[in-house]
């Protein structure tokens, strides 16, 4: 096999303003990621998996360490990574089109081709009926929507998301799970990494799931998941093996959570 | 809202102020030796609109108070700026901008007035320094508390940092600017008003001192309602002006 598009290998503390100690969020992550992989990172909230996925993005830079991408050191946000953040983090004073267009803007993309590329994955998104609306005009999910064809307008090789779903109600954020393993799919070879506490939707979309310790974290255990694509994420929850799979997978994440909820046990 | 009932609104407002004033005239024959009735202001104000004395003073008060406002908005943008990108600008100066506000700076008014003369420069200066804590210290929050997931939303998106300041920060002080105009607008006005009433050669501040010195209630209670009417013209506008900048925004 090819090198890994994404190499981790980090240890990382964070130090308040006028804390005098070091908090250690990660403890040593080792992780491989190879091109067109879809891989989700599970474990308990606290575990640092929010913050493994800021490093990886370049928004800050781990205390011991490095990543790669693509061989080439990540010393800051790169143009051919993506992040899909939890919490809508659209531009209020922008309608949604503007919206979606500005990472073309920012790269110099002329504006009817902006405005084509824009409506095209507005399309795919079931946007098309809200190109003028602003965020606090558009319901929780189509924001959700908006900010992810905002990212993937620009085709980010690597694809972050930061448990996007997490705040969607259970019929929405189906759908546009959907959507989004339908267009990962169309690209050529990108590769995504979803963090998320729920364990469902970390197999039902991905090739492999990973599963981290109670912070400071690490990677407990690499799980593949061979339930051949394309899935329904919807039908896939009830076979039998996708079952087998979630309560081996289950019986490790259970055991990290339960750990940092034991009583007695400083955090 | 429905236009019915918004007419309904402005109907009751103009129906209040009728009422107003008609009990006032009816009540004035008691009180005309202190307090004039509306006929007395009203003629009062013909007088000053026939000799033209008020198309001659409005504008002097009305440029003293843009200037000073202006002045002010610059200002505690730069400001602003200043201590929102340096946390040891802004440790150092904050103390000293919360002690500006909460100096009463009106006191400060005559001390102005000594050090820059009675002229137009006087006025707009301390309209500025009483004005310009308004605006900073809006200008100031809106800065420091622009949402971070915004920021490293637009950073993912490959904001550099020339546009993240266009995209994201300038907006959010548009907006907070904006929402504190109306305040700021009333402010600059009042306080050059009030230059104008203790030293000055001319304004509506200047036309109320005359009158008053001159024993000439009617008078300066048409200055007054002449400042009223402006001020609530410029709040209207204001309003509009809001709504249309602000449309993203949820209506408050």
């Amino acid at each position: 096999m090819s090198a890994p598009l994404l190499e981790v290998d980090v240890r990382h503390e964070i130090r308040g303003e006028r804390q005098k100690q070091a908090n250690l969020v990660l403890s040593d992550v080792s992780l491989r990621v190879h091109a067109g992989e879809f891989i989700s990172i599970v474990g308990p909230s606290g575990c640092g998996k929010s913050t493994l996925l800021t490093l990886i993005a370049g928004l800050a830079r781990p205390s011991d360490g490095t990543i790669k991408i693509n061989g080439e050191q990540v010393t800051g946000v790169r143009p051919d990574v993506g992040f899909i953040f939890q919490h809508d983090a659209l531009l209020p004073w922008r309608t949604a089109s503007e919206n979606v267009q500005l990472a073309l803007k920012f790269r110099g993309v002329g504006k009817a081709e902006r405005r084509r590329q824009a409506a095209d994955w507005m399309d795919r998104f079931g946007l098309e009926a809200l190109h003028e609306r602003y965020p606090r005009e558009m319901s929780g999910g189509q924001r959700k929507r908006a900010a992810i064809a905002a990212t993937l307008v620009y085709e980010p090789r690597l694809l972050l998301m930061d448990e996007p779903f997490s705040a969607l109600d259970v019929q929405t954020r189906d759908f546009i799970e959907t959507d989004v393993l339908n267009a990962w799919s169309q690209t050529e070879g990108q590769t995504a990494m979803l963090v998320t506490h729920d364990l469902e939707e970390a197999i039902a979309l991905s090739d492999r799931v990973v599963v981290m310790s109670q912070g400071p974290g690490r990677i407990v255990s690499d799980y593949a998941v061979d339930i051949p694509r394309p899935r329904n994420i919807m039908d896939v929850r009830t076979t039998e093996h996708f079952q087998a799979l979630h309560k081996k997978i289950w019986a490790d994440l259970r055991t990290q959570v339960l750990q940092g909820a034991a009583p007695g046990k400083p955090r | 809202m429905r236009a019915w009932t918004r007419g309904l609104i402005v109907l009751a407002d103009v129906a209040t102020v009728a009422a107003i004033i008609a009990i006032w005239q009816a009540a004035g024959a008691r009180t005309a030796s202190y307090l004039s009735r509306p006929s007395d202001i009203a003629s009062a104000i013909k007088v000053w609109l026939t000799n033209s004395t008020l198309l001659g003073y409005i504008p002097v008060t009305l440029e003293e108070a843009a200037l000073g406002m202006v002045i002010a908005l610059v200002a505690a943008t730069v400001l602003a700026a200043l201590l929102a990108s340096s946390s040891y600008a802004a440790e150092l100066l904050e103390p000293f901008m919360a002690l500006g506000n909460a100096l009463p700076r009106i006191a400060l008014a005559p001390l102005f007035l000594l050090i820059f003369g009675t002229e137009l420069k006087s006025k707009v200066i301390f309209v500025a320094t009483a004005v310009v804590f308004i605006p900073f210290f809006s200008i100031f929050r809106a800065l420091t508390t622009v949402d971070k997931d915004i920021l490293n939303n637009a950073r993912c998106l490959g904001a550099r940092r020339l546009w993240i300041i266009r995209d994201v920060y300038v907006p959010a002080v548009t907006s907070s600017v904006v929402a504190s105009l109306r305040v700021t607008v009333a402010f600059s006005l009042l306080t050059a008003i009030l230059a104008e009433y203790l030293a000055s050669q001319a304004g509506i501040g200047y036309e109320i001192q005359q009158a008053q010195n001159n024993s000439q209630a009617n008078y300066a209670m048409a200055g007054v309602v002449i400042i009223a009417i402006i001020a609530v013209a410029i709040d209207m506008a204001l309003r509009l002006l809001e709504r249309r900048a602000l449309v993203w925004r949820d209506p408050s």
